[in-house]
């Protein structure tokens, strides 16, 4: 029998289910107490003691029917392995058959990934459409459609004069005449030569420096922390223990996360390159780093972290190219901004679980959904489990807005908007947000 | 020790369907004495199944309510600090009496060692929770209600609790469980919990019942409700859960609610006057009402 749980655990290892030997000591130990008699029982026993996850069940459920086949519906012989049981007294041992071509084999079984893909599926936004009471553009007819948005806490225009749609004309700069680059002056929404490339890349985790996270509002009213009694003994015993001078416990501030949603769809991809930047400065900033999440999203969100983690800087693969290792993610379906912010929410190993109250979130995105429908609910939701909203939107203030683009719905749940056409502006937002974090 | 029948069939009794599969891992975890960890969307009973385990044993629920910002202060224990004053302010008047007979220093010290050190005792110490739960004379069920609202740091705390049933107070030393509670932790699956507190439970996911099981479920606990209208109710309770709409999708204990409402305003069937009266027992948000009702009408 023990034999034979050894090799269901090393299946289920290699179906990406992370088993420890306490685990599997618990398990035998479960089918010990409840016995093989009952296939139902001996399923529960094994699935409630090797399985720590939603996926990790999901991948027990095929595996456990497969690999026990043979036993279904015969009494006392539950635990009876397909191909036959090399542990039983007097069986001959040999290994378990290799599976047919119509069958899936050991190799088949879905991944901890594919059952979340399995789960992605089962909560397509799509399926929305059924409910959904559309007004005649196409777009749900939501309470707040009609009303007024409130603003955001602070959106952040550029600073040059005039809101032209037109790209402001430049200048040349002393340095730039010099040859020299001024990366705050480079101009982020068109694509960008390998010198501007370099200097932006340089540029760009310096932004980042400011970001601390600061006291929240429950420690904020209590900013010298926690009483500390002994302490508070000690220091008093002078005057019998009646406490004159009082002693906190300061507590340590926590660092920052952030949680990075990146529009990757063709109508963002002159910006594309700056966008990568930034979802890289992040990742290596010393303030967020390893606890960072970075989530491509078109119609769909992706986690990207470690795709971006791999990318190495200026002069590498270019975004598209980026994105043929993504097969989830199509750049060129129309963007979704509300399909992709409610998968985010809802998806269970979507962008929403990296959001909680030290989380900083950023969107580098247009937010031009195609006139589907903005669900700007799902975004609100997303944005209230943070501690700050900041929206990097790559397109001139002017054309904010206009036509398909749904900002207006997800202006009230932010707390810095700000036109990211060239670094001096996103210095000022990332500063806005520094300051109040 | 009742077998996982016996365990389904008291939950029956107190008009809860227990499946094969929730009942075996109550009857694992307390065999092989490890906390069960509940997983699943809000409103399956998973804060139900405690409440009947500990009824079920004869055994007293604790329970703590998981939120952010929760500490060991909250959860564990805290010092009386204002009992600690008092002490301290008696120890002054009476350390006179006490030292009296001293004649240098060194005597005066003896005395004083003399004395047990009572004032970080267990007279002084408030017992949250976790501690009262180990500490408690009679068996107990506790029940760490939520666990993923609370902070990463507060899972640490749990840990020792779970592995060895102990806490380790630093004036005090270690307090063990004089009887091994048995801990059940329910989780939302709002944040990924760690895995060093996964590998010390039993883990079950419990998700919305099947048709046939939450009929069963509306039959038995809402008995005015007809087996026509209960299906009824389920059926436009599931449709509005696998729409994935709704911002909140209702639980069981929403469903019982709004078939009690329907048969309280003696509803025969859902008609759009009907959900206008009753549907606020079933969706708690104002957005999802209106569309449900926009729907309603239009099919209407």
């Amino acid at each position: 029998m023990i034999e034979a749980l050894q090799r269901f655990v090393a299946t289920l290892r290699q179906a990406g289910v992370r088993v420890s030997p306490a685990e599997m000591i618990d398990a035998a130990r479960a089918v010990q107490s409840m016995g093989v008699e009952r296939r139902d029982a001996f399923r529960a026993a094994l699935k409630t003691t090797l399985c720590k996850t939603r996926d990790a069940s999901a991948v027990f459920d095929r595996a456990f029917d497969r690999f026990f086949r043979d036993a279904a519906g015969t009494p006392g012989a539950a635990a009876r392995p397909a191909g036959g049981d090399p542990a039983t007294p007097g069986g001959r041992r040999r290994r378990p058959r290799p599976p047919e071509d119509d069958e899936p084999g050991p190799g088949s079984l879905p991944t901890t990934g594919e059952a979340r893909g399995e789960e992605r599926g089962r909560r397509r936004p799509a399926r929305l459409r059924v409910l959904t009471p559309r007004a005649p553009h196409g777009r749900a007819a939501s309470p707040a459609a009609g009303q007024v948005p409130q603003p955001p806490r602070r959106v952040i225009p550029p600073r040059r004069a005039g809101t032209s749609s037109r790209p402001r004309p430049k200048a040349p700069a002393p340095a730039a005449r010099a040859g020299i680059i001024d990366p705050r002056r480079v101009d982020l929404s068109v694509p960008l030569s390998t010198a501007q490339e370099r200097a932006v890349a340089k540029e760009v985790p310096r932004l980042l420096r400011e970001i601390r996270l600061r006291a929240g509002r429950r420690l904020g009213r209590a900013p010298s922390g926690r009483l500390w009694t002994a302490r508070v003994l000690r220091g008093n015993l002078g005057t019998g223990g009646a406490p004159f001078v009082l002693t906190f416990r300061r507590r340590r501030p926590r660092r920052p996360r952030a949680l990075v949603l990146v529009d990757v769809s063709w109508s963002v991809m002159s910006a594309s390159t700056f966008f990568l930047h930034m979802a890289r400065a992040f990742l290596d900033a010393r303030a967020t780093g390893p606890r960072t999440s970075i989530h491509f999203f078109v119609d769909r969100c992706v986690e990207a972290t470690s795709l971006v983690a791999r990318w190495k800087g200026p002069g590498e693969v270019p975004l598209a190219r980026l994105l043929e290792g993504m097969p989830d993610l199509d750049p060129k379906a129309a963007s979704d901004y509300g399909r992709a912010f409610y998968q985010a929410l809802r998806s269970r190993r979507g962008a929403g679980r990296a959001a909680g109250r030290d989380t900083i979130l950023v969107v580098l995105g247009d937010a031009r959904s195609n006139h589907r429908d903005p669900q700007a609910w799902a975004f609100e939701e997303l944005a209230s489990r943070c501690r700050r909203v900041l929206w990097l939107n790559p397109e001139p203030f002017a054309r904010w807005n206009t036509g398909d683009s749904d900002l207006s719905e997800y202006l009230p749940f932010c707390d810095v908007v700000c036109e990211a056409s060239d670094l001096e502006g996103i210095a000022r937002g990332v500063s806005e947000i520094a300051r109040s974090c | 020790m009742i077998d996982p029948q016996a365990i389904a069939a008291r939950f029956e009794q107190s008009g809860f369907i227990c499946s094969p599969e929730v009942a075996t891992s109550l009857y694992l975890s307390d065999q092989l004495g490890k906390p069960l960890l509940l997983e699943g969307p809000p409103g399956v009973g998973k804060t139900e199944i405690a409440r009947l385990w500990a009824a079920g044993n004869d055994a007293d629920l604790i329970r703590l309510q998981c939120y952010e910002g929760l500490d060991e202060a909250r959860a564990i224990y805290e010092w009386s600090y204002g009992k600690q004053m008092l002490y301290a302010q008696l120890l002054r008047e009476k350390v006179g009496d006490v030292l009296s007979g001293a004649g240098d220093l060194k005597s005066a010290m003896g005395a004083l060692r003399g004395q047990a050190d009572e004032f970080f005792s267990r007279d002084f110490l408030l017992a949250r929770p976790l501690l009262a739960a180990i500490t408690s004379e009679r068996p107990v069920v506790l029940l760490v209600d939520e666990v993923d609202r609370s902070d990463e740091e507060f899972e640490a705390f749990l840990l020792e609790l779970l592995s060895d049933y102990q806490v380790s107070i630093p004036e005090l030393g270690t307090i063990k469980a004089r009887h091994r509670p048995r801990v059940v932790l329910t989780s939302n699956d709002t944040r990924e919990l760690s895995d060093a507190l996964r590998r010390r439970c039993l883990y079950l996911y419990i998700d919305f019942p099947s048709f046939d099981d939450e009929v069963r479920i509306v039959r038995s606990r809402v008995p005015g409700v007809s087996e026509e209208m209960a299906s009824r109710i389920v059926k436009f309770v599931q449709r509005l859960r696998s729409a994935g709409e709704a911002r909140r999708s209702p639980g069981i204990a929403e469903t019982l609610d709004w078939a009690r409402a329907l048969a309280a305003v003696g509803a025969a069937g859902l008609t759009t006057e009907s959900l206008r009266q009753t549907l606020g027992a079933l969706i708690k948000n104002h957005e999802d009402l209106d569309r449900v009702l926009k729907d309603r009408s239009h099919r209407s």
